[in-house]
């Protein structure tokens, strides 16, 4: 394959992967566009986004949202791995193949069944955040999971947890001083992808919660039809929440010798 | 540098089961304080297990394992107070050398100063001053090695487990750190337990050997007991090389490989007679043909067809011989082993 060649096969998918985010973020400034260039610029839009008290409910819902689907996936998973990897190693499998459920059901089987089941007492959870977090957390995990599993096995955890039960470590101690800054880079990567997932995440909450915990996607999506160019600000923004915590995430890693995901 | 506070190890009976598969079957041993002992074995003997046995990460299904006179059967590995050496190094990444060496220190909360000092006496010991703040990643595996023995010494423990230390180095660095190892380990005095599956390696460091085969103890011994007394066919054959024989009595005499010749004692089963003791001579007893030359720089190895048997034989290298010669074999009188 030629220089030239190789070039276009990678310049191809960044164009095709860049094209609709630049394209929003021209929009979001654009005055009115019609032809193949706008015919003006303005921060009008973005004026407007910033001036919305309901906006920042959204942001701030969705940032609630987010960091708890975060802090609930990571604090389910690295301890479930390590006690499995450690003293279950045959529930692995187990594991692995109940992750690829949310994949299997669609949002809306999850989301009716969950209505019906927290509608009535005893556990009446219905149309509050804790089951909107709750629901997307399950949604969320088997991306998390992928990125903290694969840093579990890259680590060869249990002879780095036998090292340390060998030096007087405790469970906890093995886990908190040798495996978590071990496997770190691994969790914070998972991390990202849960966030972004429920950053992002519209079928679920429109469905279990709707306006009554309007979320940014959902707030998109009501003011998608009548505020196009706010909408288009909208969503360049939950692509550099997700651009800059990758960053974020990366500089993080200390240990470049774990896979990112 | 100080003795360590080393203890004797004693295993009584120690039984272990893997879903149905017996991995050790009734394993007994005495460790002397002090002294160096190897398992050694084929993979799947039970080493490895018996190892994990005494280090606490494996119970046992029967029996017991003492440290001195404690009973530490029932206390987990990290209550023991054991120093463990893995084949992998298993360093911890997100540490850096002095971190890995300080690492039980720091669990058993020693004072900074005094953690301080122990880390410096440590990485001295092993041959590693200027390293201390390196990352473990940047370091060979022979450097990673001396690392994980450092960490596993640091704390003082009451003795030290090596589980194969040195399979995963060059043939090299091999050889200069098992003299080293051993000589550290006489140095410190430390009650040691090593595993391996390189016989050269059990024979070179240990005191004692103990010889494994399918989860029992075949025989324990010093590394010459082992070599020139073999109890079991199983030593004779696993140490060393060995032309073993079952020999058949035709009226006084004896017949081995076809041949049939008076022998100094009354075999009580197979009898054996090591490549080395073997002399190339024309009064020999045992005329064959020579199948395979294999130089090995001291010496040769040579095969020799006699009779229905392929005998293994040691020749000096300046001995010409080739494919094809015929010889005659010859076995002195001191040189038969009974098995």
């Amino acid at each position: 394959m030629s220089t030239a060649l190789r070039r276009i096969v990678l310049g191809a998918l960044v164009v095709y992967l860049l094209f609709p985010v630049v394209a929003s973020l021209v929009y979001s400034f654009s005055t009115n566009w019609t032809a193949l260039l706008p015919e003006g610029y303005t921060l009008e839009h973005w004026l407007k986004l910033g001036g919305s008290e309901r906006f920042w409910v959204a942001l701030s819902r969705t940032a609630i949202l987010s960091f708890s689907v975060v802090a609930l996936s990571v604090f389910f998973l690295v301890p479930t791995l390590f006690v499995v990897k450690l003293y279950y190693p045959r529930v692995a499998g187990v594991l692995e193949f109940l992750t690829l459920w949310p994949f299997v059901f669609p949002g809306v089987i999850l989301a009716v069944g969950l209505i019906q089941l927290y509608s009535s007492p005893p556990v009446v959870l219905a149309q509050t955040p804790f089951l909107l977090i709750a629901a997307v957390t399950v949604i969320s995990l088997p991306y998390a999971y992928r990125a903290v599993d694969n840093a579990f096995a890259a680590a060869d955890v249990k002879t780095l947890a036998e090292a340390a039960r060998s030096l007087g470590a405790d469970d906890a101690k093995t886990l908190l001083w040798v495996i978590l800054p071990t496997v770190l880079p691994g969790v914070l990567s998972g991390g990202v992808l849960a966030f972004s997932a429920a950053f992002g995440e519209f079928a679920l909450t429109q469905l279990l919660i709707g306006t009554a915990w309007e979320t940014l996607p959902v707030y998109q999506v009501q003011i998608s039809g009548t505020e196009g160019k706010v909408s288009a600000a909208i969503t360049v923004i939950s692509f550099l929440a997700a651009w800059g915590l990758g960053a974020l995430a990366l500089s993080l890693r200390r240990d470049g010798k774990v896979s990112v995901i | 540098m100080e003795r360590a506070k080393s203890v004797g190890i004693t295993l009584k009976g120690l039984c272990k089961h893997y879903q149905g598969k017996t991995a050790v079957d009734n394993a007994s041993l005495e460790v002397a304080p002090g002294e160096l002992v190897s398992l050694l074995g084929p993979s799947g003997c039970g080493k490895t297990t018996t190892l994990r046995m005494i280090a606490g990460f494996e119970l046992p299904d029967q029996g017991q394992v003492l440290f001195g006179d404690q009973d530490v059967t029932r206390v987990p590995a990290e209550g023991r107070q054991v120093g463990m050496v893995f084949q992998n190094y298993a360093l911890f990444p997100n540490l850096s050398v002095a971190g890995n060496i300080g690492f039980g220190l720091r669990v058993a909360r020693w004072g900074a100063d005094k953690a301080r000092a122990r880390v410096a006496e440590m990485v001295g010991l092993v041959g590693l001053k200027g390293f201390e703040d390196r990352a473990v990643q940047n370091l060979s595996g022979g450097q990673r090695q001396r690392v994980a023995l450092a960490r596993a010494l640091a704390p003082q423990p009451r003795l030290l487990l090596l589980d194969e230390p040195l399979s995963a180095l060059d043939a090299k660095i091999r050889a200069g750190l098992r003299t080293e190892l051993r000589r550290l380990q006489l140095d410190l005095g430390i009650t040691t337990v090593m595993v391996t599956h390189d016989q050269e390696e059990a024979m070179s460091m240990s005191d004692r050997v103990v010889v494994m085969n399918h989860g029992k103890i075949e025989q324990i011994g010093s590394p010459r007991d082992l070599y020139t007394r073999p109890q079991t066919a199983f030593v004779a054959t696993f140490i060393g090389s060995m032309n073993l024989f079952a020999p058949e009595r035709v009226g006084g005499n004896w017949r081995i490989s076809g041949q049939e010749l008076a022998l100094p004692v009354v075999p009580p089963g197979k009898i054996g007679v090591r490549p080395e003791r073997i002399e190339l001579n024309g009064g020999g007893q045992f005329p064959g043909t020579v199948e395979l030359v294999t130089y090995l720089g001291a010496e040769q190895q040579v095969l020799v067809r006699v009779g229905p048997d392929l005998w293994t034989v040691f020749v000096p290298n300046q001995t010409l011989v080739t494919r094809g010669d015929p010889v005659r074999l010859h076995v002195p009188d001191d040189a038969w082993i009974l098995v």
